[in-house]
């Protein structure tokens, strides 16, 4: 079989595993955008909107509630309830509907409004959450259950415009077992996200390997650790870890770590 | 730690050699192609069927892969599940947060002791979080993550387990 040919034929194939998985995977749903991040001044109203998409064949009633969230060093998010957490911006916000049904195969869309406080004193990232949640299946039989839901969570950012500041260091990169460290601080009030790479590179001075960092959320005033696994297939002898961490607010972050693997 | 070998550079984007990196990100807002989807088969309902007493205790065989007997001594459901693979979607450009948290039907009274005799992955722990691999059009949570372990000391009783699985993407 021509190469060419070979590869469509490939290409199809995998098509059709793809479809097949996707209809086996039915009876979910989706969230676009993924979060927002919207700007507004003191005493004044932002909105946007958000769509819930189903592929379901059947409707799928969703709630809209709200709530407050916080980000550990580490990365991972613990929902708070509503008024728990700092620079919450949960009490300014109002959902344009409280529950909503997601036709089949269809898109609902809900408007999520900010009042922002006439409070001179605000400044900098505020942040909140909605959630779309499934009701889950109901049950089916008697005695002890486990239901499953889903649950959606839209995070939205709010900065007081004209307010913000900036700053962020990369304060310490160092090796954990197999992992490379970063540990990037944010000495703003905003919200940053850090994006780049870091370079393996050999005595030589050629680059052997390339971690990358993604888009990576950093919330105001907090730091936030990376761990970056190292490639196992390295080979023993002396390396320099190049970092290139770039800020979204601007300026990036360099730093540089020599270790050595093996003896 | 080795702070001594680190040295911290703060240089400013001019200065950095062209292509270095890949892009900055706006932080203006989101646009409509980023998407975040949690994809459950439908199997992945668990249903406990029979009595609470212990005798008679199994998960939905179509929906999970082991099975456990109740304690038939005190009379608490006790179930091991495996479930099956979970499918979280993202293609938004940052890193996603999957989180399972598990509630009772009787948290009012039981919450505490429950949460806390429930395992995830050998832990006692009543939340679990895994990171979503940032850009990747789709990330499977392979099932030896969720494997559920109940051991509560729930008094006797009908109760239902809701298990509540949230992706986000900040």
């Amino acid at each position: 079989m021509h190469p060419r040919l070979r590869a469509l034929v490939t290409s199809g194939l995998l098509l059709t595993a793809l479809t097949t998985m996707s209809a086996a995977l039915a009876a979910d749903i989706g969230l676009s955008p993924a979060r927002l991040s919207l700007t507004a001044a003191p005493g004044a109203t932002v909105s946007a909107e958000a769509s819930v998409f189903s592929t379901s064949a059947n409707p799928i009633a969703v709630t809209i509630t709200m709530g407050d969230w916080t980000q550990s060093s580490d990365g991972k998010l613990t929902f708070l309830p509503v008024g728990s957490a700092d620079h919450s911006a949960t009490p300014w916000a109002t959902p344009s509907a409280t529950s909503l049904v997601v036709p089949p195969g269809g898109t609902s869309t809900v408007r999520i409004s900010l009042q922002v406080p006439d409070d001179p004193s605000l400044a900098g990232t505020y942040q909140t959450v909605v959630f779309f949640e499934t009701e889950g299946t109901p049950p089916k039989n008697s005695g002890t259950q486990f239901l499953t839901k889903q649950r959606l969570g839209l995070v939205v950012y709010v900065t007081i415009a004209g307010t913000g500041t900036s700053g962020s260091k990369l304060s310490d990169m160092y090796l954990d077992g197999k992992d490379m460290m970063l540990v990037l601080d944010n000495t703003g009030n905003t919200l940053m996200r850090a994006s780049g790479k870091v370079e393996l590179r050999d005595r030589s001075g050629a680059t052997v390997a390339t971690l990358p960092v993604g888009d990576v959320p950093v919330m105001r005033g907090s730091e936030r650790d990376l761990a970056l696994a190292l490639p196992t297939d390295l080979p023993a002898g002396y390396y320099v870890a190049l970092a290139l961490i770039d800020d979204s607010r601007g300026g990036s972050l360099v730093g540089q770590l020599p270790f050595q693997v093996g003896n | 730690m080795k702070k001594a070998l680190f040295t911290v550079l703060i240089l400013t984007v001019a200065a950095l050699t062209a292509g270095a990196f890949a892009q900055s990100i706006s932080e203006t807002s989101a646009t409509a192609s980023h998407l975040i989807k949690v994809n459950l088969p439908a199997v992945v309902a668990l249903n406990v069927v029979g009595d609470t007493s212990g005798t008679d205790l199994s998960f939905n065989p179509t929906a999970s892969e082991v099975y456990n007997s109740a304690n038939s001594s005190t009379g608490i459901p006790a179930a091991t599940g495996g479930f099956q693979d979970l499918y979280a979607f993202t293609n938004d450009a940052s890193e996603a947060t999957l989180s399972v948290d598990v509630t009772d039907s009787a948290s009012t009274t039981a919450s505490a002791a429950v949460l806390g005799a429930l395992q995830l992955k050998g832990g006692a722990i009543s939340a679990y979080t895994a990171q979503v691999a940032p850009g990747m059009p789709q990330s499977v949570i392979n099932r030896s993550d969720f494997s559920l372990h109940l051991t509560g000391t729930e008094p006797q009783g009908n109760y239902t387990y809701t298990i509540t699985y949230t992706l986000t993407a900040n």
